[in-house]
């Protein structure tokens, strides 16, 4: 019974907070109104409305929610799936270097094009090539010992951050250098339909790939040689569970810059509500994201007139209620 | 056991070696007292700097705009040796290049990633070397280094937008002794302030006629930043009758999305030289997701890109006094009337005897998108 | 189904060219084994008895012989043959991610399950069987972290049947749990081999477990050659001696009608009139 409301609410939440966020913004729009424009955009209505209005509501808003809600539900799920694999609950999906990878690609990005497309392809392109190396360090040939890759993770964590560092040296302390800042302390202010359409498949697909293994991480959770008596090829699966990670990570930085915390904590939240089988955590944890993120970043663009970078705000808020969490249950989910 | 006891000893006479110098330095600038040849000036971090009466070979840094303001207030730029590398651009893509071509001979190469290379002020030896104030620490390694040098501040408590030029012209007519350029510089500039508020209490403007305004400070596909309160576009605004639109809420620049420029909705925009994006963009509405028909100044055709004259027009650089005037009339082009064209070719040929064709005036007042990369 | 491995044996370092390569036994691993068979493998720590299962399981691979399952060698099956025939109970170790008895068990179905699906109803059903067939269904919903040691060793026991396996091995299933537990683990392996005719492998550390589970011993020590045969024949007092280096008694005492075959350290005895 109580399994039962529970899976309605994750199903039905991220809806209705959807929804409501329509509503959220420095901009009034009176909520009825708001319907009605959603409405007309499937059935004709007579437009009492300014296009300004319209405008705010689909072209600013609508795209940035279902962004943020992409983004917040990838973020977890990939979160879930390195914690489940790495069978560590400390982990989180920029274990391997991604976000950082991904991070550089953007810093060069805006360095030499500014904020633009072409940034996020190099940032997309960096990140890939990040867990290229990553694996160059770990050794592909052999089984991808898990302690390898984790080492080899925070090698190239650190290379990237490095050339992260070395690119805001050179750049222009006038211009160039506030941008990347700002940037990699994750935004959506600028989120857009054509980021939708190039990141948000590249999203889609990797939280499809980790949704469908999702029973299969919890044996992954398991010793290596368990797995294997278990009759389920380990390395394959890994390989799967880190390129549907790796497409979620690199195009939600590629588009929003790197934003920290929600990949760790979600999942937490997530078997505290559900359990440890990850065959339920996994899709908990995308609507548990996508709802955390959406609300973050109502927050973010709502709260002052200046956009307030994402990260600082998935910490400033994620920590302290992790904190409390933690205490409550004495980190009673493993 | 030994061995670090060695290290000790050796520690122990390095600190008593560098005690030791601080010592001494002391001593010798208290000592020194201003000669003949040398003179005794107090610069923007409250430091007394001893000086050569004579200059004819200066070095300045981390000061952006100050060439253009050594030029206007000398008319002269022969003693510049070296300018930050930023600057050159600047300079080598401005009309000064044309006014007065010497600015080109001016060494960058003590500058490197933005830091000081001290070896390579050394070599270059200029005699006075001018740097931001904010970098304490690069002033205090430079005198050390036995390199005369002179802070200049950036930052002003002043609401008025010439502060910063107005001191640091009076600053340079100390170092140099000639002080009547300057002044009359100041003068001029204040005189435009002065007209232009008399002009709008003349004309009754209340608050409610004033056009509300909002400064682009760096803009493309993925930012929309605005400059607020603490900025020069705040400054400008205030003395040319503009309504600051984000000085409430913004504190000096932050990033925005566009449902706040919606709820602002300025009946102006004017974009910095520091982004490349152009009015024309704006009205092409270019930038995906960023739906700026909607916008008032948009519809209005009222987004202006800052002039870039011999320095960018949004610092206070050595055009300070014209920006007012520029400013003030985009603002209210029925209360301001005059000739732009003329004001601007009477000023150069005033203070940098230097006559304009119309072409480089309409230069002025259209810069490049590629000026921002400078 | 039977199990046959020829000429095994292992190495952890190659040796150096040159040098002849040391190996990990002394003389090559020769057995097999029936359907309703036990064997026992008994050694002291280190002797390599966990390599050993490891090594016929196919999860570390022989540096010299091999496993035939039914004549046919490890190597040529799929991972999906073997791994239906065998079942492997690993020592229970402590779980980063609590989950419940019944889904630690389910997992053991993963084998039949693609690995794009989910398991069925169908799947869950037989997870609660074996459950069953071990004597804590009781305990389907509990917490793998909340139940005792011996309940979770059983629980992956029945993790290993539902995969309906011919060949059980079992590492050292017994340790670390107290005498009830013991029984209760052990009785459960000796019900389930006769029940459904597996043949069994398992480590032990206790000599006593092999004269309880019967059938063969192999039994193996660093610089000792490898024994191998029926339990009566290889536990004798000087096996043990020289194989775990301890002096015991080879006990057998007849009381309400049962027979008691025992091995006690004679360090135990005593003199009754001191």
């Amino acid at each position: 019974m109580k399994s039962k409301l529970i899976k309605i609410l994750l199903w039905t939440l991220p809806l209705i907070v959807g929804l409501l966020s329509i509503g959220v913004g420095r901009f009034e729009v009176d909520f009825i109104v708001q319907i009605k424009i959603l409405l007309s955009q499937i059935i004709p209505i007579e437009q009492t409305w300014t296009q300004m209005e319209e405008t705010v509501v689909m072209n600013v808003r609508l795209p940035r929610i279902i962004l943020a809600m992409l983004i917040g539900g990838g973020l977890s799920i990939a979160g879930a799936a390195f914690q489940g694999m790495f069978s560590n609950p400390l982990v989180s999906p920029d274990i391997l270097g991604v976000s950082a990878g991904a991070g550089f690609g953007a810093s060069i990005g805006i360095l030499f094009f500014g904020n633009s497309f072409t940034m996020q392809i190099i940032a997309l392109g960096m990140g890939m090539l990040a867990i290229g190396f990553t694996f160059l360090i770990g050794g592909v040939k052999r089984d991808m010992p898990i302690f390898m890759l984790v080492l080899a993770g925070v090698v190239t964590s650190a290379l990237f951050q490095a050339l992260i560092s070395l690119v805001k040296f050179l750049a222009d302390p006038e211009e160039k250098l506030p941008s990347i800042t700002y940037w990699l302390m994750g935004s959506l202010g600028t989120a857009s339909y054509s980021d939708l359409l190039t990141a948000g498949p590249l999203i889609v697909i990797g939280i499809l790939i980790l949704y469908v293994l999702r029973w299969r991480l919890n044996i992954l959770s398991l010793s290596e040689e368990e797995a294997k008596s278990l009759g389920v090829s380990v390395t394959k699966l890994k390989w799967m569970v880190i390129l549907g990670a790796t497409l979620i990570t690199a195009s939600a930085v590629s588009i929003a810059g790197i934003i920290g915390w929600v990949g760790l904590i979600i999942p937490h939240i997530a078997r505290m509500i559900v359990g440890s089988n990850n065959q339920y955590v996994l899709p908990a944890s995308i609507s548990i994201g996508a709802v955390y993120l959406l609300i973050i970043d109502n927050l973010s663009r709502s709260l002052t007139a200046a956009e307030i970078p994402l990260s600082i705000l998935t910490a400033i808020i994620g920590a302290p209620f992790f904190a409390i969490l933690l205490r409550k249950t004495g980190g009673g989910w493993g | 056991m030994r061995n670090t006891y060695k290290y000790l000893l050796g520690s122990a006479s390095i600190m008593l070696l560098l005690v030791g110098c601080g010592d001494s330095n002391t001593e010798v600038s208290k000592d020194l007292k201003p000669t003949a040849e040398t003179k005794m000036i107090v610069d923007e971090l409250d430091r007394e700097v001893e000086i050569p009466t004579e200059l004819n070979s200066i070095a300045m840094g981390g000061i952006l705009p100050y060439f253009s303001t050594w030029f206007i207030a000398t008319n002269s730029t022969e003693e510049i040796v070296g300018i930050h590398p930023n600057s050159y651009n600047a300079a080598s893509h401005s009309i000064l290049k044309d006014i007065s071509p010497s600015i080109l001979d001016a060494k960058t190469n003590f500058i490197e990633n933005g830091e000081v290379n001290i070896e390579e002020l050394i070599t270059l030896n200029p005699q006075v070397y001018f740097e931001i104030a904010s970098q304490e620490k690069t002033v205090e390694k430079l005198e050390e280094a036995g390199i005369t040098t002179v802070a200049l501040d950036t930052n002003t408590t002043s609401l008025n937008p010439l502060d910063t030029l107005n001191r640091w012209l009076t600053l340079t007519g100390e170092i140099t002794g000639v002080t009547d350029r300057p002044a009359e510089i100041i003068t001029v500039g204040e005189a435009n302030q002065k007209m232009i508020d008399d002009t709008l209490a003349e004309a009754d403007i209340t608050e409610e006629d004033k056009p509300r305004v909002m400064v682009l400070q760096y803009h493309s596909d993925g930012e929309i930043s605005v400059a607020g309160s603490n900025m020069h576009g705040n400054r400008w605004l205030n003395s040319t009758g503009g309504i600051d639109v984000a000085a409430d809420e913004v504190d000096g620049i932050k990033a925005v999305n566009m449902e706040q420029i919606y709820n602002w909705n300025p009946d102006i925009i004017y974009i910095t030289n520091f982004t490349e994006t152009q009015p024309e963009d704006l009205y092409n509405n270019v930038f995906e997701g960023q739906d700026w028909s909607q916008v008032k100044a948009v519809q209005e055709k009222k987004v202006y890109k800052m002039p870039l004259g011999i320095y960018r027009w949004y610092p206070p650089s050595g055009d300070a006094p014209l920006m007012l005037k520029w400013m003030a009339q985009k603002n209210y082009p029925e209360l301001f009337t005059y000739d732009m064209n003329e004001e601007i070719k009477d000023y150069y040929n005033r203070f940098y005897s230097y006559d304009l064709s119309d072409e480089q005036v309409e230069e002025i007042f259209n810069p490049s998108s590629e000026a921002a990369k400078y | 189904m039977i199990l046959k491995v020829k000429d095994g044996n292992y190495f952890y370092k190659k040796a150096k060219k040159g040098n002849p390569q040391k190996y990990l036994y002394n003389d090559a691993i020769n057995f097999e084994l029936h359907p309703g068979e036990i064997l026992s493998v008994l050694g002291p720590n280190g002797a390599g008895k966990t390599t050993l299962l490891k090594c016929m399981m196919g999860l570390l691979k022989w540096e010299q012989g091999s496993t035939l399952l039914d004549g046919k060698p490890l190597t040529s099956l799929s991972t999906k043959e073997i791994w239906t025939k065998i079942g492997y109970v690993p020592q229970a170790s402590r779980m980063t991610f609590s989950y419940t008895v019944l889904e630690l068990v389910t997992m053991g179905r993963a084998i039949y399950i693609q690995t794009f699906a989910q398991p069925s109803e169908k799947d869950r059903m037989l997870a609660l069987e074996a459950l069953d067939s071990v004597g804590i269904k009781h305990l389907a919903n509990e917490l793998c972290t909340a139940v005792s040691g011996g309940e979770l060793q059983l629980a992956l026991i029945a993790r290993t049947l539902v995969a309906e396996p011919e060949i059980l091995v079992l590492d050292e299933p017994e340790s670390h749990l107290d005498m009830k537990k013991q029984q209760v683990i052990l009785q459960t392996i000796k019900r389930l081999v006769k029940e459904k005719g597996l043949a069994c492998i398992i480590n032990t550390h206790y000599a006593n477990h092999a004269f309880y589970l019967g059938d063969k011993v192999l039994m193996v020590a660093k610089d000792q050659p490898v024994l191998t045969g029926k339990v009566s024949e290889i536990m004798t007092e000087e096996n043990v001696f020289k194989y775990f280096q301890i002096e015991v008694k080879r006990l057998r005492h007849e009381t309400d009608g049962q027979v008691f075959e025992t091995m006690v350290p004679t360090y135990f005895g005593s003199n009754p009139d001191q």
